[in-house]
């Protein structure tokens, strides 16, 4: 017995709308304990520290980058990923809009590009193009060059707010 | 290695903790410094006492002759702010320049502060405002001028393992006077700041009764530029005093010759011309 | 010819529903029972002689199941090779060395691999290793390196890896005839391809013994190289390519194959590899810097006479591309120009720099960053308008590049740049400090491999008993639609629906192999297979639908699920009993179509000759820019790509590679480089190297020129490549316009405007 007291604690964190409970250490990113522990993987890691956005996902409804939240900090909040905002049966206008306007290449962005327009869209449903392009100014995109990824994200905002 | 990761109720209880630590634990609130540095391996401390939730220092409040922004209030909520916006306007210009939206949302003012960059854009406005720091001990709250609470690079004169950040007061703009936030990087958004300079001006008919210049990253801390400021009191509020002025500063701040941010003489000229951009954009708003 | 049914139709791509939804598993994305952690201990020192290594304490850290070094790998040393499969010589092939041995030669280069059962312990083991290293003479600039007295980076080797020369005419005769001569020097940096997802892949042995490496890569023929390096047979090393989180040629070498074979190899367990993305900066390949010394004569009436050029390129510590990526700048040097005289040197040079080697464009970005600079100095010099000037003097079908390589197919330059300056319209005011400038640049850029490279591709389609289609190619995925665009030639071909065609893709144990996904040349290459393939299936189903319409087949089509008479008769027949009568004859519904480009083979490699490429694709970049003159800062206001890509396949991937290849230029031209001082990166993550955001991007117009006379499927001509050489130079010169100073390296950083305009 080394008298060492176990580090870690179980943490419960809501994602898409359910509550997991997964084990977690003090200083683990939600980066990791969404992708190594809950084998998340639509949350994707580019840089590891919060210059590339691919890892964004909405906390209480706000994009964040998930590599510069720690796990603990997420518990209570309600936690969106790619996955809770549309699937092939539910599909969301934001999705269902990027993928007729080409605006998926690689696709390695598109997780946090879509999760940041989504928060654009619920703040403020007719952004302009000016708007759009702040609000996934943090998305880090290398190959589309965002147009279609602005188009997509203007058209979607007529088509759900005529909804 | 981090042992624990613990979520204080209040003030008192966060100060207690760390006291019980030993200066083994470390506040956190927004973690957008903190956490990559976690990343590195590089923090000695093994707790941290997490302050992000605690309501009170989430605050912005006008009080009768100043405003009272919490520690714990992040760039988007200070960018989104009326009250900073109407009455501190070169601090929501900061803070919606900074990072990206997804750090904006996350990192905090107090934060900001306490990690004591000396190219932090925040922290460049609260200078140029004269912002007074409440700080909070476990011998009571104590106040420092901002212009005190920067030791060098990366040191404050808070220690984020004894003391927490409570809040900023910031006197409200009145009639007369206005602020400016200039700023220069490589790319639009998430972006280090090459120069960036804040500007608060008091004028009385046309003419300049004070002036605070604050400009970044030209030194270890953020720098005062002095010289400038002495120069344009009771000059009148034209482009040529503009000219004039950004030339003084540009010869009063001593940047160093650097690889990534732009050489000395670079940076000594873009001194020049935010400084004029930022007394021509204080004109544009003054009260 | 009849009206296509889903080519140069907007569709879909069937990769683009997957990653909408996050469904997409990339190489990270994997697990497997009983996984372990790999991770690369890299070398301290630009170069060093490795006196020695302790490895003893890692190996006894708890969960730590292999440490490696150089003495472990079964063959530490062989060859560089993409997908060639003879040996080429002329500095083709080079050196492939897995660990680092008895030295160190660039900073970064891996020394030792762990495997452990976490990550953080792996990464506590390689702090555990002990490398005494003793630092050596290091060399990093490439012109310096050339001469006689300098360190060499690999001993026993010269630091000159390759001369290449190109001849025309006589070069001082051509500077005789000229009535203005422009000399400069062009220098371009090191760059990245900063794609988002960092280099990963997971190896395990199957039950059979068999390495299994998934991994996130261009060319998985990199099985060969592993199999050699682990004395293993081929058969017996399988590459499983993930869709890519990006490419542009930094997955194009191989990345961390070998590690992950040799870690599970040695712990009999699946073992996961991800970069970190400083790790990824630091250590894989780099665009390679080119000082480029350009002589370009005029006559008065803007034909130009002559044209010399010395390019010395930065091999950085290992051969890698380096000879591959020069002699893709001999043949671009001097631009799609008709000039009677050249003559251009080219020279790639070790350096204990990171290593260099393949990035979209692959040599022609650099060279067209110069020849278009040159030609807007003549401009200048003669008083002649950039596009006047360049109009004189574009090559036309059928005539030669200065290495005497026919122009075979359509050749739309003055239609590309006619329409890129029209479609600038209305200039935008400038505005007190913001001066406004305009300008153009055009390029040629090969797609398809270099010929002497008997390049082939492989593709296997097949129609299942109930009508749906199976295609299985080993096409990479790197995002743009490589995958997708065999499925809608399929679909074209077959007359069935996008939905009920899947491809299997990237197997070297179920696909048959088509090829790197490289040089712009999958569309070409797997689209041709495919479209053969799909053909030989459809001859055999409107052969049998003849018999049993009684009609002759040349008057038959497949279309909507339906055999159909085009001739009205309204007789038809549903694909699925023509499937079925073929089958129960015995009549094979499936074909590998096997596509082989023209090739030749070159007897020498020192003066480059002839027909070197299949084709290229020609266009023009236009751009209009603000720059403000007090602080030097450099806003593209307009970008205007106009290309003849041939034939659009699917015109929203075609626009898509033309507006993400625009910036992917626009960051070469204005904000990338990779800072390194002594061999050491000084720009280590994304805080430093800096790549477009979306609020740096002006809104790029696409204009797409369709001539049909691309070698590609259809007429298609590939633009993933030439999408990016000519951004840089255009914005170049319209920055010469804006406030009529001229920068000679790139990036066009701030600064350097401010000091070239305080020096006018």
């Amino acid at each position: 017995m080394n008298g060492k007291k176990q580090t870690g604690k179980e943490v419960v964190l809501k994602i898409n709308g359910k509550e997991e409970k997964v084990f977690c250490q003090p200083g683990e990113t939600l980066l990791y304990v969404l992708r190594n522990r809950l084998y998340r993987t639509e949350v994707k890691e580019g840089c590891g520290k919060g210059d590339c956005g691919a890892c964004t996902v909405l906390l209480d409804g706000v994009p964040v980058d998930a590599c510069l939240v720690l796990a603990y900090q997420a518990e209570g909040k309600e936690i969106l990923t790619v996955k809770g905002l549309g699937t092939p049966k539910n599909i969301h206008p934001l999705q269902k809009i990027f993928i007729e306007n080409g605006s998926i290449q690689c696709g390695f962005c598109i997780p946090g590009q879509l999760l940041s327009a989504k928060a654009l869209l619920e703040k403020k449903p007719r952004p302009s193009r000016e708007e759009i392009k702040r609000a996934i100014s943090g998305n880090l995109c290398r190959c589309t060059g965002y147009k279609k990824i602005i188009e997509a994200i203007e058209e979607a905002s007529e088509k759900i707010s005529h909804q | 290695m981090l042992k624990d990761h613990l979520f204080p109720k209040t003030i008192d209880e966060a100060l207690t903790l760390l006291k019980e630590y030993k200066g083994k634990a470390r506040l956190i609130a927004g973690g957008t410094d903190l956490i990559p540095e976690i990343r590195e391996g590089l923090p000695p401390f093994e707790v941290l006492v997490d302050i992000e939730k605690l309501k009170k220092l989430k605050t912005i409040r006008e009080e009768s002759k100043k405003i009272f922004i919490g520690s714990g209030v992040t760039f988007t909520e200070l960018e989104e702010s009326k009250v900073i916006r109407n009455r501190a306007f070169a601090l929501h210009q900061a803070a919606s320049l900074m990072g990206s939206p997804q750090v904006r949302n996350r990192g905090t003012i107090g934060g900001n502060i306490v990690s004591a960059q000396p190219a932090a854009d925040g922290a460049l406005a609260l200078f140029a405002f004269d912002a007074v720091l409440e700080i909070a001990g476990m011998r009571g709250i104590r106040e420092i001028p901002i212009s005190q609470a920067y030791l060098d690079i990366g040191k404050s004169a808070i220690n984020p393992s004894k003391e927490i950040l409570v809040g900023i007061r910031l006197n409200k703009l009145k009639k007369g006077e206005g602020s400016n936030y200039q700023r220069f990087a490589m790319r639009k958004a998430m972006a280090l700041p090459i120069l960036a300079c804040a500007i608060f001006v008091q004028s009385m008919d046309d003419s300049i009764t004070s002036a605070r210049i604050a400009i970044g990253p030209v030194s270890n801390t953020p720098f005062r530029a002095r010289e400038t400021e002495v120069f344009l009191r009771g000059k009148p509020l034209t482009a040529e005093i503009f000219e004039r002025a950004g030339k003084m500063a540009s010869e009063e701040v001593n940047p160093r010759d650097s690889r990534l941010r732009g050489s000395r003489i670079y940076r000594k000229g873009l001194a020049a011309v935010l400084v004029k951009r930022g007394l021509q954009g204080v004109l544009a708003n003054i009260g | 010819m009849t009206e296509l049914k889903i080519i140069g139709k907007k569709v879909p791509r069937h990769d683009a529903i997957e990653k909408a939804f996050g469904l997409t598993c990339y190489a990270d994305d994997f697990f497997m029972p009983g996984m372990l952690y790999g991770k690369v201990l890299r070398s301290q020192y630009p170069s060093a002689k490795i006196v020695s290594i302790d490895t003893s304490k890692a190996v006894r850290l708890k969960g730590v199941k292999a440490v490696l070094t150089a003495k472990d790998v079964p063959r530490n040393e062989s060859v560089t090779r993409f997908g060639q499969t003879h040996a080429m010589g002329g500095g083709f092939e080079g050196l492939y060395r897995v660990l680092a041995d008895k030295k160190v030669h660039f900073m970064g280069e891996a020394v030792a691999l762990v495997a452990a059962e976490t990550e953080e312990i792996a990464e506590r083991a390689l702090r555990m290793i002990h490398v005494e290293y003793q630092p050596l003479p290091c060399i990093f600039d490439p012109v310096e390196a050339m001469k006689p007295d300098t360190p060499q980076v690999e001993e026993g080797k010269p630091n000159i890896v390759t001369h290449f020369e190109v001849v025309k005419g006589e070069v001082e005769e051509g500077f005789a005839e000229a009535d203005v001569i422009v000399e400069h020097t062009y220098r371009v940096p090191f760059v990245d391809h900063a794609y988002i997802e960092p280099e990963s892949g997971l190896a395990w042995l199957d039950e059979s013994g068999v390495i299994n490496i998934r991994v996130s890569t261009q060319v998985i023929e990199h099985f060969r190289t592993v199999a050699d390096v682990l004395d293993l047979p081929h058969n017996r090393v399988r590459v499983i390519g993930t869709y890519l989180g990006g490419g542009f040629g930094g997955k194009e070498d191989i990345t961390v194959e070998t590690f992950l074979a040799l870690l599970t190899s040695r712990t009999g367990r699946p073992v996961k590899l991800t970069y970190t993305r400083e790790e990824s900066i630091l250590s894989h390949s780099k665009r390679h810097p080119y000082v480029m010394i350009y002589k370009t004569g005029a006559k008065r009436d803007g034909r130009l006479t002559s044209l010399q050029a010395k390019l010395v390129s930065d091999a950085g510590a290992y051969v890698y591309l380096s000879p591959w990526v020069l002699l893709y700048s001999m043949v671009n040097a001097a631009g799609p120009y008709r000039i009677p005289h050249v003559r251009v040197d080219g020279y790639t040079v070790l350096t204990n720099n990171t290593f260099t080697s393949a990035n979209r464009g692959f040599g022609a970005p650099q060279v067209c960053f110069a020849y278009e600079s040159q030609m807007d100095e003549l401009a200048k010099q003669l008083k002649m308008d950039p596009v006047e000037i360049r109009k004189i003097n574009y090559l036309r079908k059928g005539e030669t590049l200065a290495t005497g390589q026919v122009l075979e197919h359509a050749v739309a330059l003055r239609e590309t740049t006619e329409k890129a300056f029209q479609a600038f319209g209305e200039c935008t005011p400038g505005k007190g400090n913001l001066k406004i400038g305009r300008g153009i640049a055009s390029g040629m850029t090969s797609y398809g491999r270099m010929i002497f490279l008997h390049d082939t591709s492989r593709s296997y389609v097949s129609i299942e008993l109930d009508g749906s289609v199976t295609i299985r190619a080993g096409v990479q995925d790197i995002g743009g639609g490589q995958a997708s665009s065999l499925c809608h030639i399929a679909a074209e071909v077959l007359g069935v629906p996008l939905e009920d065609i899947k491809v299997y893709i990237a197997d070297t144990a179920l696909t048959p192999l088509a090829g790197t996904t490289t040089a712009t040349r999958q569309l070409y290459m797997s689209g041709n297979a495919t479209l053969m393939a799909a053909r030989e299936i459809r001859n055999t189903l409107l052969k049998k639908a003849g018999e049993m319409m009684k009609m002759d087949p040349q008057r038959l089509d497949l279309a909507d699920k339906e055999v159909v008479d085009t001739q009205g008769s309204g007789k038809n027949l549903s694909l699925i009993d023509a499937v079925k009568a073929c089958a129960s004859d015995g009549l094979p519904l499936y074909h590998v179509g096997l596509f082989k480009a023209p090739f030749r083979n070159l007897t020498q490699y020192e003066r480059i000759e002839g027909q070197v490429f299949p084709d290229f694709t020609f266009g023009t970049h236009a751009a209009e820019v603000a720059v403000d003159e007090e602080t030097g800062e450099i806003q593209v206001l307009k970008l205007i790509a106009c290309f003849d890509v041939g034939r659009a396949i699917n015109p929203s991937s075609v626009e898509g590679q033309l507006e993400g290849g625009a910036i992917y230029g626009m960051g070469y031209g204005l904000m990338e480089e990779v800072i390194m001082e002594k061999g050491v990166t000084l720009t280590p993550s994304f805080s430093e190297y800096l790549l477009p955001t979306s609020m740096d991007v002006p809104d790029v117009e696409t204009i797409l020129i369709e001539s049909g006379e691309g070698v590609g499927p259809f007429g298609a001509k590939g633009v993933g490549e030439p999408s990016v050489c000519s951004v840089a130079p255009a914005i170049c010169n319209a920055v010469y316009d804006a406030i009529g100073v001229r920068i000679y390296d790139l990036p066009l950083t701030p600064e350097k405007i401010v000091k070239a305009i305080k020096e006018k």
